[in-house]
């Protein structure tokens, strides 16, 4: 059951570019909604996505790790994520598996007044929060692995979305249960 | 066989990965079974306790497979406890039915996970029914989830 008030559809709050690299691998996707699910097969990106957004968090610059964005790109670390929430405004926020929290009622309910975008990687249903099923994603791996390529890159892409990438015809758009 | 019980289940293990970093022993990962599974989900080659190589991330260590093939080493491995196995994607399906092949396994699903078309004998723990095809596991399970 959503919270009282929750309206049915997320929220257009503009498309967000999002480019996302370190030495190994590079994320680019566009954000068309306040909120994204991610989900797809093991072994496609999605920890590896999270983790070079919290190394940038931790670190900025001198993690290694370059973002561009025309809003600042964190996560969620403390278990009080609540308090932690309240404090983030205008950015994208990654929340990884493995945070039970997104399932409840009480995600749900401080989303409603959020000005952040938030990127859920999960593939259980979510039924306290108000997504639809074009925003419901899997990352592709593009580009080639780096024992077939002199560059040593390859290139996840989040998919049904516009990248600068030639190869998406590899995209797969995955199913909205 | 295979039991799942679907949708919350306070007893099992959610986070897989955690758990994982924190118990899992470095003679799991060159075990026969745990080196196919890393081959085929991650596709990566095991080739000591400590280095598996990633065609996409290069040298990595255990702590940086896949959630999955976490989930899939832990079923494995610690038979003592019930996993989160919705954090599997449909890539480790085959493995989760291939290790209920030769013993009793049970895990907890929270989304509908393919399992192919079958035949299998998968076990519905919130129903007590058992079901041997795609299409009846989802008449079973679609209500649940």
């Amino acid at each position: 059951m959503r919270p009282e008030g929750w309206c049915e559809t997320t929220e257009v709050k503009g498309i967000q570019k999002v480019h996302i690299e370190n030495a190994r691998a590079s994320f680019d996707f566009q954000l068309h909604r306040n909120i994204t699910v991610v989900r797809g097969k093991s072994a496609s990106g999605k920890t590896t996505l999270c983790e070079m957004v919290a190394d940038h968090v931790r670190r900025a610059e001198q993690s290694g790790i370059r973002i561009t964005s025309s809003h600042p790109c964190t996560t969620l670390f403390s278990p009080d994520w609540e308090s932690e929430l309240e404090r983030i405004q205008d950015s994208i926020i990654f929340i990884d598996e493995g945070a039970k929290y997104i399932c409840s009622e009480a995600f749900a309910r401080a989303l409603q007044h959020s000005s952040n975008y938030f990127v859920l990687f999960t593939r259980e249903n979510l039924y306290e929060l108000p997504y639809g099923a074009t925003e419901i994603y899997e990352i592709a791996m593009v580009g080639r692995s780096r024992k077939s390529t002199t560059s040593g890159l390859c290139i996840p892409l989040m998919s049904g979305i516009s990248c600068k990438v030639t190869e998406v015809s590899q995209v797969r758009r995955s199913m909205c249960c | 066989m295979l039991s799942i019980y679907y949708g919350e289940m306070p007893e099992a293990i959610y986070d897989t990965a955690t758990y994982f970093r924190n118990v899992y022993r470095p003679s799991w990962i060159t075990s026969p079974l745990v080196r196919e599974m890393i081959e085929d989900v991650d596709r990566s080659r095991v080739i000591s306790e400590s280095v598996i190589d990633s065609p996409w991330l290069g040298p990595i260590t255990p702590l940086q497979l896949s959630h999955g093939v976490k989930t899939l080493i832990l079923i494995d491995r610690d038979r003592k406890h019930i996993f989160n196995a919705s954090t599997c994607g449909d890539n480790c399906a085959k493995w989760i039915l291939k290790m209920a092949e030769k013993r009793k396994v049970v895990i907890n699903l929270r989304h509908l996970m393919d399992f192919g078309r079958g035949p299998f004998t998968i076990y519905v723990m919130n129903s007590g029914k058992r079901v041997h095809s795609s299409l009846e596991l989802l008449n079973e399970a679609g209500r649940l989830v």
